[in-house]
């Protein structure tokens, strides 16, 4: 975190030269998360370079109390929430990039892990955009439950509350198709 | 043996247990294997989960298209006032933010406490001078209020410092503005509106500060703060709150230095001081800088050749391209350095405004700095010039073969090398979320290094296979001595087999063989 506040000095200090190392910080976990919210990679990563944009601009408002990644998912997700929302475009879900990595030597795992993961996506996909949000924010950015709570402006146990149960959801999901969750993700 | 459901288990390995719960849990887990199993499996789920979600990733040069919309290295064309580096604005502000948390006023706020260099000592001192009030105003709807607390003004800036509560209970203080009917304006006494200098809010916190500018508004004697809000705290409502200041008694500690437009003139540039304004919450130096009269006439009679040869149609638009700047620092009574502008370093300063002149390259600056405590005699060092001017270089290359083979080339300090030039789509962000407007554009882009003096290389020329030209500014980044930067032209029609591209205009910096002082004190 001492990195980030360096950073953060730097630039208000008028070098926004550093900003490019906040950005390829948080650019992926944030990516990771919006895209799974508006489900087209267009739409998500040009909110997500907004959303750094505003960033930017807001910098000076970051007091350093608090820790910098809660504060830049903060402005950053509700920026691309709120967006998302008022437009509301119907876009058709594109499928996302294929992982062009095989494993050489058991290639058959690397299908069955890439089945899964697409399991995992559609499962993801189905939630209800509340719950989905908090088990991104969870897995995708390592947020607390605290923080996640503040960003969406719910009590902390609702926040468990809603995890558990769409976790509890994409396993009965699961179960129903074929398997147990767990197993899926233990076979590797 | 008493094992608990999967549910609990599961609720454990996402830590949604309560303190005592979990203890129960981890205690018999010690004891089950098959618990512990379960644990395990649900372990590995969250792996899988996090492996997966934080999987896609975005193009690599997703960092470099935000980063170019950060530092516009090219200036807005035409005339009108444009603003360099108003973040040390945002220093001054988070001085204020750090001491709102232990202190119940702002007055005492800002009385209280900055300690350190990057403090606004100039709010500190404006204090000191009596130039804060208990202004105590307020209006309440739909059981919030908005109260103004303390208001800070001298005849540079007007500071205002307010608090939201509901039921007498500060809550966070941001107030929407951006896309939003609320407005908070400050009106001079003819209902004219004052451009605001700064907005700050912190969260968890429980002042919001607004600031205004009053530089080189003398003829203020009175204004008015007005809060328009409709929409607060999520609710819709209506708070509306005048708050006058009358600044005639204040603008009397105000100290003006004239400065008898005392002029320098090197390598075909002049500088021309006017005054030194000494306000207790910030200082003014106020100047002009210019070509020489026959610099003008060598500058116009290249752009006339410019002209000839590539069309007026072309050229014309970019008469206002060329400038002039200035590199100084400023000593107080001991020699130390005080302030500084256009060096490296932060100087000190809380903002700097360049408008351009009608005469080619002429601007008026008004540079602003924080005030130290010792405003003691000052004196003005003049380091250095900047000349933005034409530029007599071109280059020539096949952008078939760029991606096999950039072209690099040197320039003025700079070595280069065009990595790509090529049209292109990219989408193109606007202010506020509307369907993509996709544009096309001939990117060129350039990247390299360059030594500590090198001249910035400005705006570039480009011709396609039909004779159309076209320029275009550049933009991107200057990281330490690593510089990348893209043009971009309107979409070429015919891309030439062997393309040309001109350097119009390049910013060039003259140090002074000696420097120039100047007192600014009155003797």
């Amino acid at each position: 975190m001492e990195e980030e506040q360096q950073w953060v000095r730097e630039v208000l200090k008028g070098n926004p030269q550093a900003f490019a190392y906040i950005i390829d910080k948080y650019k992926n976990p944030l990516y990771a998360t919006i895209l799974r919210m508006v489900k087209n990679p267009q739409d998500a990563q040009d909110l997500v370079q907004e959303a750094f944009l505003k960033v930017y601009r807001q910098l000076d408002k970051y007091q350093e109390t608090g820790t910098f990644s809660s504060w830049l998912y903060r402005v950053a997700v509700n920026h691309c929430m709120d967006e998302f929302r008022k437009k509301r475009i119907r876009t058709t879900p594109a499928e996302f990039a294929e992982d062009q990595a095989v494993d050489r030597n058991h290639p058959e795992i690397v299908y069955l892990k890439k089945e899964k993961q697409r399991q995992l996506e559609r499962l993801i996909g189905t939630l209800p955009e509340d719950e989905r949000l908090i088990v991104l924010l969870r897995y995708a950015n390592d947020c607390s439950y605290e923080e996640i709570g503040r960003m969406v402006n719910v009590p902390v146990s609702t926040v468990r509350n809603k995890l558990h149960r769409a976790k509890k959801k994409m396993r009965d999901t699961v179960k129903r198709e074929r398997g147990t969750f767990n197993e899926l993700s233990n076979d590797r | 043996m008493n094992c608990p459901t999967i549910d609990e288990l599961s609720m454990y390995a996402d830590d949604l247990l309560t303190g005592k719960e979990a203890e129960r849990v981890f205690i018999h887990a010690e004891g089950c294997p098959r618990c512990r199993e379960v644990l395990e499996a649900f372990r590995s789920e969250q792996q899988f989960i996090q492996e997966t979600l934080q999987d896609p990733r975005l193009p690599d040069d997703f960092t470099d298209q935000i980063m170019g919309q950060l530092e516009p290295v090219k200036r807005p064309k035409g005339k009108g006032p444009w603003k360099k580096m108003l973040l040390s604005a945002a220093g001054v502000v988070l001085a204020v933010g750090v001491s709102a948390a232990l202190s119940p006023s702002f007055a005492q706020l800002i009385g209280g406490f900055f300690s350190s260099e990057q403090a606004d000592e100039g709010l500190q001192l404006a204090n000191e001078a009596g130039l804060t009030e208990r202004v105590d105003l307020s209006v309440e709807d739909q059981g919030i209020t908005l109260k103004v607390e303390d208001v800070a003004a001298d005849s540079s800036r007007v500071t205002l410092s307010y608090q939201i509560l509901k039921n007498g209970k500060p809550q966070n203080s941001f107030i929407e503005q951006d896309e939003s009917p609320n407005q908070v304006l400050a009106l001079d006494q003819n209902g004219n509106e004052i451009g605001r200098l700064g907005y700050s809010w912190w969260d968890g916190e429980e002042y919001g500060v607004y600031e205004f500018s009053l530089r080189g508004r003398e003829e203020i004697e009175q204004l008015i703060i007005r809060f328009d809000v409709s929409e607060l705290k999520g609710k819709e409502g209506s708070w509306q709150l005048d708050v006058p200041i009358d600044l005639r008694e204040k603008r009397q500690l105000t100290e003006a230095v004239p400065l008898h437009d005392s002029s320098f003139e090197e390598h075909g540039m002049q500088v021309s001081l006017q005054k030194l304004e000494k306000a207790p919450s910030s200082m003014e130096l106020y100047y002009e800088t210019s070509f020489t009269a026959e610099r003008q006439a060598e500058i116009e009679e290249v752009m006339e050749n410019f002209s000839r040869r590539f069309g007026k149609g072309a050229i014309a638009p970019l008469q206002s391209i060329f400038s002039t700047e200035i590199a100084y620092h400023v000593l107080d009574e001991t020699g130390k350095e005080q302030y500084s502008w256009n060096r490296q370093e932060d100087g000190g300063m809380l903002q700097g405004e360049g408008q351009d002149l009608d005469t080619l390259g002429a601007v008026k600056w008004v540079n602003s700095f924080v005030p130290r405590k010792e405003q003691s005699n000052l004196t003005f060092v003049l380091d250095g010039m900047y000349a933005t001017e034409p530029s007599d270089f071109s280059i020539t290359l096949k952008p078939e073969e760029l991606a096999r083979k950039p072209f690099s080339f040197e320039y003025e300090g700079n070595q280069l090398e065009v990595v790509r030039a090529k049209n292109e789509t990219n989408y193109h962000l606007q202010k506020s979320w509307k369907p993509l407007a996709k544009e096309s554009f001939f990117m060129v882009e350039m990247k390299g290094t360059r030594t500590k003096n090198a001249s910035d290389l400005d705006y570039w020329l480009v011709e396609d296979g039909k004779g159309n030209v076209y320029a275009s500014g550049p933009s991107g980044s200057v990281v330490n001595d690593e510089v990348d930067f893209q043009l971009s032209f309107p979409v070429l029609e015919e891309v030439p087999e062997e393309l040309t591209l001109h350097l119009f205009s390049v910013r060039r910096y003259k140090e002074l063989d000696q420097p120039w002082k100047v007192p600014m004190f009155q003797e």
